[in-house]
């Protein structure tokens, strides 16, 4: 038996009376904010994002042409409003991506031969696997 | 009373009435992703901010959900997703040492009027702290929420094979840990 066989399965965590119900009235009542009209700065503030940092690019690259005329680059500024952006960081592509980098990550994983030989070792006995020879 | 099905929802949302689809996903996700988010980053109050930002998310990409996976698998990559951003983005012990990090994430989590685990619960929790994330994640929804390993799969992108070995791992580590502490 191990000791996590011996403790109680919960968390401890608790949650506040009424937290469930309140959260969804307050979720509602985010949706029906999202939904509103957007004023002029909400409206203009893609189109704003995207024209300054298409001139802040323009203005870098200028400044880098100039200063070193020599080089080539085949590299193109690629402007996404806020829209886009999070478009593509909330694909599900992405999110997959995203957690598939967070595993690559970890030092300490179970990406080492020797972690998974002693993982097996302890579910399959040696002269098991002798045997089946 | 039979809980609704996904498929009812999306037909709601994409032939209906999405406000009252959007309610019927919340009322049947909004306290499954709360426990997944609460077990990641422990606050009830941080878990509220993330809960949050997960479902006006969903209500952003619900209609570009393009149904490659279950709903039930697109929202918990989303909540974990932002659980693990937040954490990157807040967690102030992010970058202290370990020992450091335990006592002070014990006393946090004494003061927190959220918690009324007692002192094996303490310990318990205070074990799995020490994971990395995402061995944390797994050893979470295995041991508490008790999820299949073909589930876990699906969320994460992560074969039952490493699953069952990063679980096994983690077991050890935890019991380990409760020995000697």
């Amino acid at each position: 038996m191990s000791e996590l066989d011996n403790i109680k399965k919960e968390t401890g965590f608790k949650v506040p009376e009424g937290y469930f119900d309140d959260f969804s009235k307050k979720m509602e009542d985010l949706i029906i904010e999202e939904k509103k009209p957007l004023g002029i700065y909400r409206m203009l503030k893609p189109l704003l994002s995207a024209a300054a940092i298409i001139t802040a690019v323009s203005f870098l690259s200028y400044f880098a042409y100039n200063n070193n005329s020599n080089e080539t680059s085949n590299q193109t500024a690629e402007a996404l409003t806020q829209e886009e952006y999070e478009e593509e960081i909330y694909s599900e592509e992405f999110i997959i991506d995203a957690l598939a980098n967070e595993e690559n990550n970890y030092t300490d994983t179970i990406e080492t031969n020797e972690e998974i030989i002693e993982y097996l070792e302890d579910e399959v006995s040696y002269n098991d696997l002798l045997a089946e020879l | 009373m039979n809980e609704i099905s996904d498929k009812e929802i999306l037909d709601q949302f994409f032939n209906g009435d999405k406000n009252k689809s959007f309610s019927l996903l919340l009322k049947k996700y909004q306290e499954r992703l709360y426990w997944h988010i609460r077990k990641i980053v422990v606050s009830h109050e941080n878990t509220d901010d993330v809960l949050q930002n997960t479902f006006l998310k969903v209500w952003k990409y619900l209609d570009k959900f393009k149904q490659e996976s279950s709903l039930y698998t697109w929202l918990y990559r989303i909540a974990t997703n932002e659980a693990l951003a937040y954490l990157k983005k807040n967690k102030p012990e992010y970058h202290l040492p370990i020992s450091e990090n335990e006592s002070e994430f014990k006393d946090k989590l004494t003061d927190d009027n959220f918690f009324t685990g007692d002192e094996i619960a303490l310990k318990l929790q205070t074990a799995i702290n020490t994971l990395p994330e995402k061995q944390k994640l797994i050893f979470n929804m295995k041991y508490f929420d008790e999820m299949k390993y073909s589930e876990i799969s699906e969320i994460l992108e992560t074969s039952v094979g490493a699953l069952k070995a990063s679980y096994h791992i983690a077991v050890k580590k935890i019991e380990v840990f409760l020995k000697n502490d």
